[in-house]
């Protein structure tokens, strides 16, 4: 059974979401079951070397973590400052 | 290679309508490195306890660094330091622009303005030449309008202002001091203290060009950061997104004060964040302070309907402020709202933090809307929030109360509302969740500004960079200490963090550059001190400069009040995060303390009141150097 997930993209990691995706920054996503984080993350063509932040339903995660069916994945730049 | 560095201060006194000259000599460049370092020295022994905010004796000083006109990057800071309105105690502002490159290259380090004017009045430094300008016409018009009339007046183009709006002038407890369109010495009502002297701003020009010792050095460690600038990912998100590009984290991350910080999440809070404002062109490129290669302000636009206008800004602190801390995610009403404090001289952030007051205080049936111009005070009402800032300024109707900030509106307001008055010690809290983040719970208790993040700042914390991580493995052996919600570590990192902020503002750079992205590090500032001034100091030296200036103003509080505490807000001491990732997580009075013993037995304080002690004064060099402080030894 396929994990259908929403994925909201932020930053500068916007621009590898499809053209023409609509409201970018938030769209759901299905994947294979036991589909990791880092998996998620290449299906969308982000690269290996871009400097990511996840966030899944909120906390930090490592990149192996197996993703559920109704998670929340946050994908944005390390942003600071104020 | 010689450490005497002098200082070159201009002393104004609006009650006489003089001006004179000091310059420093012996060791305090050694000491304290100038800039906020100097301005903590000159307010300590240039008055004594008791003075009151507003009255003729308490000293508005402005301080460059010795880096300020000079290509380090980043040098374009400016501390003002006086003692505060909102707080009754010791406050530092920050600032950027242009005005401190001004100062220095019209040949000043400093300037110290006591005294209050019998009328309006604003200043000019033109080189050596001071004048005082009769500010009719300058006065009761806002920040830009009176910036504009004074370059007319003044001739020429190259001025830079630092001005008050309608708040300073009508003493608002929060007032801010402008030095342009993007840049605010926000916090602590300093732009009240400049209003209380009648002085509507302060125009600076100079001709000279600041020298530095060796060019060739600079200009190789000039490079050396900017390289690093150009691979670090979080100066790359300031020059694109500003600083609104942490919304975005702190909204999905659970950490946003929402409605007065009783959420920590808003749906659509991402509308205030940079992604959604630069793409919908809210926002774009603004301007950088000098010598700054990050650039982070924002230029701010809504080109139709009612809320139309132009601003600087707006930063995160804002867009959580007068935004989700009101329930308002529409961008438009709070880039009016940014605007409007900007123009009127208002510190967003205690503007936010008292609106939001008032609008859970009406919701919880302790003040009509009848009082408040029959305002509707629910959540998440961007006209209100916009209304009642022009309240605030002019001090109208509700506008009175609220312009005494959370502390005292709510005391006059009675109830329970003191509960919900998100403030510590007078000043409102940045906007920063610290239930969810220790070290942050931790540098704001023991600020003495208040519960502010403009004095610490320790991002490392999350661990969310290489540069980040490498810093704690540096402090702490290990990088597994990067967790907000662990004690451990935590105030070893504040202690750095504190330190090195002060060292920042005290050399005249911005604490992005060093305690945010990281790119300029101990090692860096001592080549920098090199080649600028041909004055060798280790790095352990600089450090302890920060953290001599940190004791300072510590003891300037203690000398002032000393029943002070270092304490939180009691919302974010007693009632726990309410939803989302964090749910149930609390700055609590025992977490507090166990922070709080560690950070004093660091520091070598007392380990029960938190008083630096005479070994500690003694060993700092503090004793000897500064008149007047034996009397806060116990």
């Amino acid at each position: 059974m396929p994990v259908h997930i929403e994925i909201r993209v932020y930053h500068g990691i916007k621009k590898y979401l499809p053209a023409g995706d609509g409201n970018g920054f938030c769209r759901t996503f299905s994947l294979p079951d036991g589909a990791s984080v880092a998996q998620a993350i290449s299906a969308l063509n982000i690269p290996n070397d871009e400097k990511v932040f996840t966030l899944l339903n909120g906390v930090m995660c490592s990149p192996d973590r197996a993703l559920n069916s109704g998670d929340v994945l946050s994908i944005m730049q390390p942003a600071g400052g104020g | 290679m010689s450490r005497q560095v002098t200082f070159k201060i201009a002393y104004l006194d609006l009650s006489a309508r003089t001006f004179t000259v000091r310059t420093t000599s012996g060791s305090d460049f050694e000491l304290y490195l100038g800039g906020r370092g100097l301005g903590a020295k000159l307010l300590f022994e240039g008055q004594g306890k008791g003075v009151d905010p507003l009255g003729p004796d308490n000293q508005l000083i402005f301080t460059t660094g010795k880096f300020g006109g000079t290509p380090v990057p980043t040098a374009g800071q400016v501390t003002i330091t006086a003692k505060s309105p909102a707080t009754g105690l010791y406050f530092k502002s920050n600032t950027g622009g242009t005005w401190a490159k001004a100062l220095r290259r019209a040949d000043w380090d400093a300037v110290v303005i006591t005294g209050v004017s019998e009328t309006p009045v604003f200043v000019s430094i033109d080189d050596e030449r001071v004048n005082f300008h009769d500010a009719s016409g300058l006065w009761g018009r806002t920040v830009r309008e009176s910036d504009t009339e004074a370059q007319r007046r003044l001739g020429g183009s190259d001025w830079s202002f630092a001005t008050i709006g309608h708040a300073g002038e009508n003493l608002v407890n929060f007032a801010c001091i402008m030095t342009s369109l993007y840049h605010a010495a926000g916090r602590g009502g300093l732009g009240a203290v400049m209003g209380a002297k009648k002085l509507k701003s302060i125009a600076v020009r100079g001709s000279g060009q600041t020298t530095v010792a060796d060019a060739v050095t600079l200009e190789q460690e000039v490079q050396a950061v900017l390289a690093k600038a150009r691979q670090s990912v979080k100066a790359g998100l300031l020059l694109e997104f500003g600083t609104a590009a942490t919304i975005e984290m702190a909204n999905e991350g659970g950490s946003l004060p929402v409605n007065n910080f009783s959420s920590a999440q808003i749906p659509g809070g991402h509308k205030l964040g940079g992604t959604y404002l630069v793409e919908n062109a809210y926002m774009r490129q603004g301007s950088a302070c000098s010598a700054c290669p990050m650039g982070c302000h924002k230029h701010a636009v809504v080109r139709e309907g009612r809320y139309q206008g132009h601003s600087g800004g707006p930063e995160y602190e804002t867009l959580a402020s007068l935004g989700t801390s009101c329930g308002v995610t529409d961008p438009e009403p709070v880039l009016k709202g940014n605007e409007l404090c900007n123009d009127y001289g208002l510190d967003t952030i205690s503007t936010g933090g008292v609106i939001g007051w008032l609008m859970e205080s009406a919701q919880r049936g302790l003040i009509s809307s009848d009082r408040c111009y029959g305002l509707d005070l629910g959540w998440g009402n961007g006209q209100s929030m916009v209304d009642l800032i022009h309240r605030i300024a002019r001090r109208e109707g509700i506008g009175d109360l609220l312009a005494q900030g959370t502390r005292s509106a709510s005391k006059a307001l009675g109830g329970e509302s003191w509960k919900w008055a998100v403030q510590a010690n007078g000043l409102e809290q940045s906007r920063v969740d610290t239930r969810v983040a220790k070290a942050y719970a931790l540098s704001f208790a023991v600020n003495p500004r208040g519960p502010d993040h403009l004095y610490a700042q320790p991002q490392a914390e999350f661990g969310r960079t290489p540069e980040a991580r490498r810093l704690m493995e540096r402090l702490m052996g290990s990088d597994k200490y990067c967790n907000s919600k662990i004690l451990d570590g935590k105030p070893e990192l504040v202690r750095w963090h504190e330190d090195m902020f002060a060292v920042t503002d005290s050399l005249g750079i911005c604490s992005f550059a060093t305690t945010t992205t990281y790119i300029v590090d101990e090692s860096s500032l001592a080549r920098f001190i090199r080649a600028v001034l041909n004055v060798s100091m280790s790095e352990k030296e600089i450090m302890q400069a920060g953290r001599r200036t940190v004791v300072l103003e510590r003891c300037f509080n203690l000398r002032e009040d000393p029943n002070r505490k270092d304490t939180l807000p009691w919302r974010l001491m007693n009632e726990p995060v309410s939803r989302g990732p964090h749910e149930g997580m609390l700055n609590s009075k025992q977490e507090m303390q166990v922070l709080l013993n560690r950070y004093y037995a660091l520091h070598g304080y007392d380990p029960v009141s938190g008083r630096p002690t005479r070994e500690v004064l003694s060993s700092l060099g503090l004793l000897d150097d500064v008149k007047g402080l034996e009397e806060i030894i116990i």
